[in-house]
């Protein structure tokens, strides 16, 4: 998503480590560690409020999810058992409270429509999501770090052309389109339809488990593969026009040298950022793609919850959604830290 | 700032972009190879789009001539025809025509919602600023794309409600992007200069910050476009946009698909024309950008 590529944000910046030594840099670290941890809880908790009260807009509730129209032939002592059962007639921060309690206890609550557990259900949806994320971020950066290495390597030849077209489709085609047209290819054309068997799990069947997330990942690859050639190409003509480049050519270094062992490896600070806020929106992203490919992730658990008004198990998958967005915003601001002294010392 | 996303702010200077007139932006933008050919893209399917306003379409969108169903492209349908006998081109300019209306109020509502947010944060600092900003780290942290699902499952599906869930959803980056330059413009000296001469806050802000930010806005709107077609079009492929009989194109694509083998038509062609609209505003967008910010212009 260029548009959200784009976003100015302020990086966070750790509090300044005075030149005194590790161990005053070492406490510098841990305090901004401290500080970011603290934020994205505040965060969560955020979330998890808008999250509780967007839902109790939706309109209907889990007595009609679950009866349907037969829900109006209910007699009203029927009604006010079921709404005792859901917990329904009791004032919304109670039941917010009663959630929250629960969260704090590790407990997400019950499933009205299947009776699992939610945490149960998101164990067994997230591996799914997880992997399928990974799995894509891995097609991504080979994508994208490799045609953005070829494109800023000989710009204005044929390989910049052929990057920047790649990219240029990539950000502009939804994920949805390529999955639609490669389900459309792979069926029909090849006959080859590996989510047409039940779902196998990566240590039961780890064959047709890879065969089963290659091309859901492929779909959301293609797009983190342009984001990320873009800011590689980038970043990597910003460096070549630097003195320090200049001074390994004029030693006699081959383009090939110069290009990975100097270029490359001083533009990974904005393609690790880049990296990072595309694994945030991977995760937006496997909604529509596990739809697309039938996968029992996370993001089908969410929709069909939201769709069957099961609250606990949509709170607890957008919740889950939500954390997973947090991390990796805190893992890639710390490692940015890490890489490069400046943000640390700013 | 702790949760946040971004590419490293771009070293954009306000007052400079104030200072060049609407029309030499133009010709700069049309002066680059991207702009032009997103300059161009746009037109085209603007104009695809409007015409069948004013009648000029082969059919009607909703016409069905059973005898005709699942035909390829013909002279009297170019694009073929669907499952009920309906002329796909005619419903691809009713799609762009309802995939732009859905997308210009999400980011008009997004613009406005978000500058205010984002001007208040920059101008008046302090609690304000945190409250405003943690508030958008709190909408950033749900994927946008949830976030609109359930605004549109709260809202129920239609056009105004898909507009708003997208609006909604965009609003704190257009907060992010203002805020930066706006903190920057406020320290500027003639800004400074006017605070000194006893101008009011309202007239400082409306006179002297807010042009001096409608450069970075422009490039942001015209990104935002983009972004509101691709999610309407990802909202009405999960079923969750305008219902049918409307002609959404993502509706279009997600019905296209069960013909894909017998009639490739129904899928190729609405999603060319989803593509060929978000390609035509990033191009515009990129051109812009670097048209504003020549520092930019490595991407």
């Amino acid at each position: 998503m260029s548009a959200v590529g784009s976003t100015i944000a302020s990086q966070p910046v750790p509090p300044s480590a005075p030149e005194g030594g590790a161990r005053r840099r070492g406490r510098g670290l841990a305090r901004w560690l401290g500080f970011t941890v603290l934020r994205a809880v505040a965060t969560l908790v955020g979330v998890a409020i808008v999250i509780f009260i967007v839902l109790r807009l939706l309109p209907g509730n889990q007595i009609t999810a679950s009866l349907g129209v037969s829900a109006g032939l209910l007699t009203p002592a029927q009604h006010r058992s079921l709404n005792h059962f859901y917990g329904i007639g009791q004032p919304l921060p109670t039941q917010f409270w009663n959630w929250a309690d629960g969260l704090l206890h590790g407990n997400l609550g019950l499933s009205t429509q299947s009776g699992r557990t939610v945490t149960s259900l998101i164990g067994t949806a997230l591996p799914v999501t997880l992997e399928l994320a990974i799995l894509a971020m891995i097609i991504g950066l080979i994508l994208g770090i490799t045609t953005g290495v070829l494109a800023a390597a000989y710009p204005g030849r044929f390989g910049d052309w052929f990057g920047q077209t790649f990219a240029l489709f990539g950000l502009a085609i939804p994920s949805f389109v390529i999955g639609a047209a490669l389900v459309a290819i792979l069926s029909d054309v090849f006959h080859y339809f590996p989510s047409s068997k039940a779902y196998a799990g990566l240590f039961s069947d780890p064959w047709l488990n890879i065969q089963q997330l290659f091309f859901p990942a492929l779909t959301l690859g293609i797009g983190v593969g342009a984001a990320v050639m873009r800011t590689t190409r980038g970043a990597m003509l910003d460096v070549s026009r630097q003195a320090f480049v200049r001074s390994a050519r004029g030693k006699g270094l081959s383009h090939y040298a110069v290009t990975i062992r100097h270029v490359l490896r001083n533009a990974l600070i904005p393609i690790t950022t880049m990296s990072g806020i595309q694994f945030g929106y991977l995760l937006g992203g496997t909604v529509i793609v596990e739809q697309i490919f039938v996968l029992p992730g996370l993001g089908r658990l969410l929709i069909t919850s939201i769709q069957e008004h099961d609250y606990a198990v949509a709170q607890g998958a957008t919740l889950v959604f939500a954390l997973g967005f947090v991390l990796v915003n805190i893992l890639t601001d710390t490692v940015y830290a890490f890489i490069d002294p400046r943000v640390r010392r700013a | 700032m702790s949760v946040s996303v971004g590419t490293p702010e771009p070293s954009f200077d306000p007052v400079a972009s104030a200072q060049s007139s609407r029309r030499s932006i133009l010709r700069r933008v049309w002066a680059r190879g991207n702009g032009r050919a997103g300059l161009i893209i746009i037109v085209l399917m603007v104009l695809l789009g409007l015409v069948s306003l004013i009648g000029i379409q082969p059919h009607g969108p909703n016409d069905q001539q059973v005898f005709q169903a699942l035909k390829g492209p013909s002279w009297s349908h170019p694009f073929g025809t669907d499952s009920f006998g309906r002329d796909i081109f005619s419903r691809v300019q009713h799609g762009i025509v309802l995939s732009l209306e859905i997308s210009v109020i999400a980011v008009a509502l997004c613009t406005v919602v978000g500058t205010l947010a984002g001007v208040a944060a920059g101008f008046l600092g302090g609690v304000v600023s945190a409250t405003i900003m943690g508030f958008a780290d709190l909408l950033f942290a749900i994927p946008s794309i949830l976030l609109a699902l359930a605004i549109v499952t709260a809202l129920g599906p239609g056009t105004l409600d898909s507009a708003l869930a997208i609006g909604i959803g965009y609003s704190p980056i257009f907060a992010r992007v203002v805020r930066g330059p706006v903190l920057a413009v406020r320290e500027a000296d003639y800004v400074k200069a006017g605070t000194v001469l006893g101008f009011s806050r309202r007239r400082i802000l409306f006179r002297h910050i807010l042009p001096a930010v409608s450069g970075i806005l422009a490039v942001q709107v015209t990104l935002a476009l983009g972004w509101a077609i691709l999610t309407e079009a990802s909202l009405s492929f999960l079923g969750l946009g305008p219902p049918p009989p409307a002609s959404s194109l993502g509706l279009m694509v997600s019905d296209g698909t069960n013909f894909a083998r017998i009639a490739w038509w129904n899928l190729a062609f609405p999603a060319a024309a989803i593509s060929a609209l978000i390609i035509g505003f990033n191009l515009f967008g990129d051109a812009l950008r670097d048209v504003f910010d020549p520092s930019s212009g490595r991407d």
